[in-house]
């Protein structure tokens, strides 16, 4: 049993401790295996007037609901052992295919159907996978699973978005923020809304294991926000669109920006430059605005992690906490990071 | 066969942000170019360098480059910075001579609407200084960039507007290397030199003498004493 230290930021207003515990256990002969579990308190400020943010990143995915290896994978279609799922169980609420072991390893994929033995995808990955590959099945976190169908996290409820405390989730596509709430009257009944329409349940919205979140509280009173799920300790891959990507440190421990795996010096990662200007940008916010981090590759200052701050001050030991909100400012065309897989200390 | 590890992590991962005017400044003279007295000398560090917009239109900035309380008064300050801000010639620190002439500058969170500093639309212009502050200073140099990057965007007053205004004096350039002189370029005040900047490697951008403010004050006094004697003149007439 060890203990990690506790993560300390400036403005930081949270602190939690959760239990975890992993286990291998032989079933019909194949190890399974099953990831660290806990839980993670976060303090969400209290806001008066128009409100106030809490950037908030959740480092947790929900249990795997089943793993292993394929027989076939092509175009969309995986294909598994006979009577391996429950025909329609990974489409009832969102769930996500992760290779774990594969080339690709760390690549995430919706499911859009299953049947006993095979599951759809979103989309095509031949050439991403291949059938010698190990995935495992997740469920996604969505608002209900994230905050309880009924909103049991207590986050402030309304009729209305402007009065309620809402949650902001950027969409990279659409460059845009959605803003759900908890609606508790009024026409369009009651449950997990979107300012886009106050009668459409948003509960079963997907946070993507890589998204974070923003928080606007409404109220002068901060809340706790409890979350329970696995340490996804294999490797990730980020998916970073043209634009903005809100994403966070996605385990749970301290890290530093050099070991994120943002850059790479190849295709593979963020473009570095000789400025802030051209380079790709990873924002991180310090309290009192958003400061931004680059990766120089040549010119007056040397090569490394730098800030707009200073051309030639090596940031590439900047401490990065434990699901901690990043924003990717991408300027090209979109590609993939991919976070490095991770011990577990005992 | 059962293995359990127990493992406790500790965690505090979330950061609270008070609503802010969110727009960031990054400034510098830190890719190619840098600045240089009248004479070309690279500027020395700790000289200041002034960061804002001016009220008044380009052409008028520049027929009053001597007149320094009038540019003050039609100037709006963002932030300031001086030579060697952010070392960034990777000298022994911010003011080895490494860094003559150069600077990086971040300001963050600046409100730029009319609850602020009510710049928007407006174009950034670096106010350079051959001295500490701009009273002692001896000579100055004025300049922007007609480029769309330099012009002030608006801020939303909140955490969520990443917004970023990223200029560079290379920007006045063209394509940034420091060489030769943009068509975007605006220099109000000063000139681009023909000698390099001795750690940027582009040409530097030199500063022009302007009258000592001190000067200013003398010349008011004298006219001061000179209305007071014609009235007392008056008087006694």
């Amino acid at each position: 049993m060890s203990s990690v230290p506790f993560l300390r930021h400036g403005l930081a207003a949270a602190a939690a401790v959760f239990l975890s515990f992993g286990s291998s256990v032989a079933v019909h002969g194949q190890s399974v295996t099953t990831a660290p579990v806990g839980a993670l308190t976060q303090q969400v400020a209290g806001g008066t007037g128009s409100g106030s943010f809490t950037f908030l990143g959740i480092p947790l995915v929900r249990a795997s609901v089943w793993q292993g290896a394929l027989t076939t994978a092509s175009g969309a279609v995986l294909n598994a052992a006979a009577n391996s799922f429950t025909a329609a169980a990974f489409s009832s609420v969102p769930h996500y295919v992760i290779i774990t072991e594969g080339s690709n390893a760390g690549l995430m994929v919706d499911i859009v159907s299953n049947t006993s033995n095979s599951i759809t995808l979103g989309e095509n990955i031949d050439g991403l996978i291949s059938s010698s590959d190990k995935i495992s099945v997740r469920p996604h976190s969505t608002l209900a699973s994230l905050f309880g169908d009924t909103n049991s996290a207590g986050f402030f409820a309304s009729n209305t978005s402007a009065a309620a405390d809402e949650i902001l989730v950027f969409n990279s596509t659409t460059q845009s923020f959605i803003n759900y709430y908890y609606k508790n009257a009024g026409l369009g009944g009651i449950g997990w809304r979107s300012s886009a329409s106050s009668s459409v349940s948003r509960a079963n919205d997907i946070i993507y294991p890589e998204q974070s979140l923003a928080i606007l509280r409404k109220q002068a009173t901060g809340l706790a926000i409890t979350s329970i799920g696995e340490v996804y300790s294999g490797a990730m891959k980020i998916p970073v669109e043209s634009g903005l990507v809100w994403t966070l440190n996605t385990t749970p421990r301290d890290t530093t920006l050099a070991s994120l795996g943002f850059y790479t010096g190849t295709s593979s990662g963020i473009t570095g430059s000789n400025t802030v200007a051209l380079a790709d940008e990873v924002l991180r916010w310090t309290g009192t605005g958003w400061e931004s981090f680059y990766y120089k590759t040549t010119g007056l200052g040397g090569i490394g992690w730098r800030t707009s701050a200073s051309s030639s001050i090596d940031r590439g030991t900047q401490a990065i906490g434990a699901g901690e909100v990043l924003v990717i400012r991408r300027k090209s065309q979109p590609l993939m990071v991919t976070r490095p897989a991770f011990a577990i200390a005992n | 066969m059962n293995n359990y590890k127990k493992i406790i992590f500790g965690i505090a991962a979330l950061i609270a942000a008070s609503p802010a005017f969110a727009v960031r400044f990054n400034s510098g003279a830190a890719v190619n170019s840098g600045f240089s007295l009248s004479n070309g000398t690279d500027l020395a560090t700790g000289n200041l360098v002034r960061i804002g917009v001016f009220t008044v239109s380009d052409s008028t900035v520049t027929s009053n480059a001597t007149s320094f309380s009038f540019l003050n008064s039609n100037f709006v300050q963002i932030g300031t910075s001086y030579i060697g801000q952010g070392n960034p010639a990777a000298g022994s620190s911010e003011t080895d001579p490494a860094n003559n002439g150069l600077f990086n500058s971040s300001i963050l969170s600046v409100n730029t609407t009319a609850s602020g500093l009510n710049i928007v639309g407006s174009q950034v212009s670096y106010w350079v200084f051959n001295a500490v502050t701009a009273s002692s200073a001896t000579q100055c140099g004025i300049f922007s960039s007609s480029l769309s990057s330099w012009t002030v965007t608006s801020g939303d007053g909140s955490g969520l507007d990443l917004s970023a205004i990223t200029t560079d004096i290379s920007d006045l350039t063209n394509s940034g290397a420091g060489v030769s002189l943009a068509g975007t370029a605006k220099i109000l005040v000063g000139s681009l030199g023909s000698g390099t900047n001795v750690s940027g490697g582009g040409k530097d951008f030199m500063l022009s003498a302007i009258p000592e403010p001190s000067s200013y004050a003398a010349l008011f006094g004298v006219a001061a004493l000179g209305a007071c004697l014609l009235r007392r003149r008056r008087k006694v007439a």
